[in-house]
């Protein structure tokens, strides 16, 4: 292989910056111009561009399967049920009378403020020595006359796996409203009641993790893909997997996510049907999750229609396209974005430093290449942007 | 398709856990878990150099948000401020270490010249090698963990989690600048690495 072109030194940040589009204006300008003059470091930026790519294409660090995932949610759950109070727990619920409350430590140090001489203060605090042992053992008889007998075994059970998704919590602060189709929220009733808040102090650290107890805690598996399901655009990578990046919607399926996505750019589809619509075209609660908020965010703003995009919507939306990793849906959607914006002369510079990241030729974008949608939305005919240059 | 709290965001699950009864908030943040488990653990584990403290330690970033859940402050999203949390942990789980360096199992220390021992073996293979066996996800793993922490945090955050500069300048308390500066030295570094693995007509 021959020795790649060294870059200029003075340029490698500004290089690595206009990867990610975060060089302002003028400094981009100015790098273009640089670059086009300069093959070493037009092949550099290439170079990069594809570093870049095989790091998003294999992240995480740590991928973890649906097995160990489940495993780390499972025990999560027990020590969440640790944290919200020794009450929850099978073995504190088998001891009848509740143990003795820790003498509190506040009634002696605050007579100091009062600025009393030593011996009233030996005194006061004697007195309030008495006070508050005397009400301590009146609490613990009082506790244990209330207390019943005994109270039976409760297991601690977690809603099942889709329940977990199932009720709407209560939104405080005017969020959007719950999808129609959701049953209404409520509690689990095999749950104890939470308990007083004033004990929950958030700097105390966590009760270190405990064995969970056996058996009565039941963590829903992850959720075991559809086949009939268009929402999966690719399953979490097993380490050591090979590329899973082909896409995996069949041409079969292609009418339907054709279909939606029609349903999606729709004006007349609700706005909220059509959020779900759009996060539906792939798991959310993956990676590919801030692609379609994005996604949305240009869809549902009607911004196509009734603005100019603005451009960090466009440049998102760009990325997002790239990293659908579907054929079909990715085709549609690029007609969708595909329409022209209104040209000025800084959109250009912005773009021309962009497109050639956010379209190069990668795996997630393999199934858009063989379709030549028309220009990048960038339009700047950077050498390396496949829909500028093909 | 899942309907529910699968629709809302990440910042709409934890406003409704605030003053939320224990039961419900539990059910709000397992919820949150579930979306970001791997990419908590991915980001500590960047920060520490070990996948099972980093597994740990991104449960225990969940338990803190479920702890801190009436301290979230809805002005910002909410990754950002689990990305705080989970940079504390991973941070002060860094600083308890170099007061008390761990020993293996055998009694010796660690070798390596990262503050955590080695994070490549030396009798690794190198790069090349790997994708000669067409392991190219391992040669990539393993160049980013050769990155000392704070540039492979970066990396972290800006290219595999795709944040914006401004946002890992937050979560790492750091100007935006050293952000830029600290993500091209990695850059650089990692295209070093992968020169023989990523050839000019290669795509990932």
């Amino acid at each position: 292989m021959a020795e790649p072109l060294d870059p200029c030194p003075d340029q490698l940040e500004r290089l690595s910056a206009t990867l990610d589009g975060a060089l302002p204006g003028g400094e981009a300008r100015a790098l273009e111009a640089h670059v086009a003059g300069c093959p070493g470091c037009r092949a550099h930026r290439a170079r990069l561009g594809r570093v870049v790519d095989a790091v998003r294409a294999h992240g995480p660090l740590v991928p973890l399967a649906g097995a160990a995932l489940a495993a780390h949610l499972a025990a999560l759950e027990a020590r969440l049920s640790v944290d919200a109070g020794p009450e929850l727990l099978p073995a504190a619920v088998d001891a009848a009378p509740p143990p003795p409350p820790v003498v509190p430590q506040e009634p002696a140090g605050r007579p100091i403020l009062w600025g009393e001489s030593a011996w009233q203060l030996l005194r006061l605090g004697a007195a309030l020595a008495l006070v508050v042992v005397g009400a301590l053992l009146l609490q613990a008889k009082w506790a244990q006359l209330q207390a019943p007998p005994e109270r039976p075994q409760q297991p601690i059970t977690l809603p099942p796996g889709p329940a977990t998704e199932a009720p709407p919590p209560p939104i405080a602060e005017d969020p959007p409203a719950p999808p129609d189709d959701a049953p209404p929220a409520e509690t689990p009733p095999d749950v104890a009641p939470p308990r007083d808040p004033d004990d929950l102090d958030p700097t105390v650290q966590p009760i270190p993790p405990e064995p969970p107890p056996p058996g009565p805690i039941v963590v829903p598996p992850r959720e075991a893909p559809d086949p009939t399901d268009l929402t999966r655009v690719r399953e979490p990578r097993p380490d050591g997997a090979p590329d899973a990046s082909a896409p995996e919607v069949q041409l079969a399926q292609r009418a339907d996510v054709e279909r939606l996505i029609a349903s999606i750019v729709d004006r007349a589809t609700d706005p909220q049907q059509r959020l779900s619509q759009l996060r539906s075209l792939g798991d959310p609660r993956f990676r590919q999750r801030l692609a379609y908020e994005f996604l949305a965010a240009v869809l549902l703003d009607g911004a196509l229609d009734r603005h100019p995009l603005p451009d960090d919507l466009r440049r998102a939306a760009c990325g997002a396209l790239g990293a659908l990793g579907t054929d079909a849906a990715a085709e549609v959607l690029v007609a969708a974005l595909a329409r022209p914006p209104a040209r000025t002369p800084q959109r250009d510079a912005d773009d021309a430093a962009l497109c050639a990241r956010r379209w190069p030729r990668s795996p997630t974008t393999r199934g858009v290449d063989r379709l030549a949608p028309g220009p990048c939305p960038g339009s700047a005919r950077t050498a390396g942007c496949w829909p500028c240059a093909p | 398709m899942s309907t529910g709290l699968a629709e809302l965001t990440d910042e709409q699950l934890i406003v409704s856990c605030r003053g939320a009864e224990d039961a419900r908030a539990r059910v709000l943040v397992g919820e949150l878990a579930r979306r970001h488990f791997e990419r908590v653990t991915g980001f500590i584990h960047a920060l520490v150099d070990d996948a099972a403290v980093a597994q740990d330690l991104a449960q225990e970033a969940f338990v803190r948000v479920y702890a801190h859940r009436d301290a979230y402050r809805d002005i910002g999203r909410f990754s950002t401020w689990m990305f705080t949390i989970a940079r504390n942990l991973a941070l002060n789980e860094v600083r308890n270490r170099r007061l008390r360096p761990a020993l293996t199992l055998d009694g010796t220390r660690p070798t390596g010249s990262g503050p955590m021992g080695a994070v490549v073996p030396a009798d690794a293979p190198a790069p090349a090698d790997e994708a000669a066996r067409g392991d190219l996800r391992a040669a990539v793993r393993r160049a980013i963990e050769a990155l000392d922490e704070h540039h492979r945090v970066v990396v972290v955050l800006c290219d595999i989690e795709e944040r914006p500069y401004a946002e890992a300048a937050e979560v790492l308390g750091v100007p935006v600048g050293t952000i830029r500066s600290r993500l091209s030295r990695a850059r650089e570094q990692l295209e070093r690495r992968l020169r023989g693995v990523l050839g000019e007509g290669q795509h990932g």
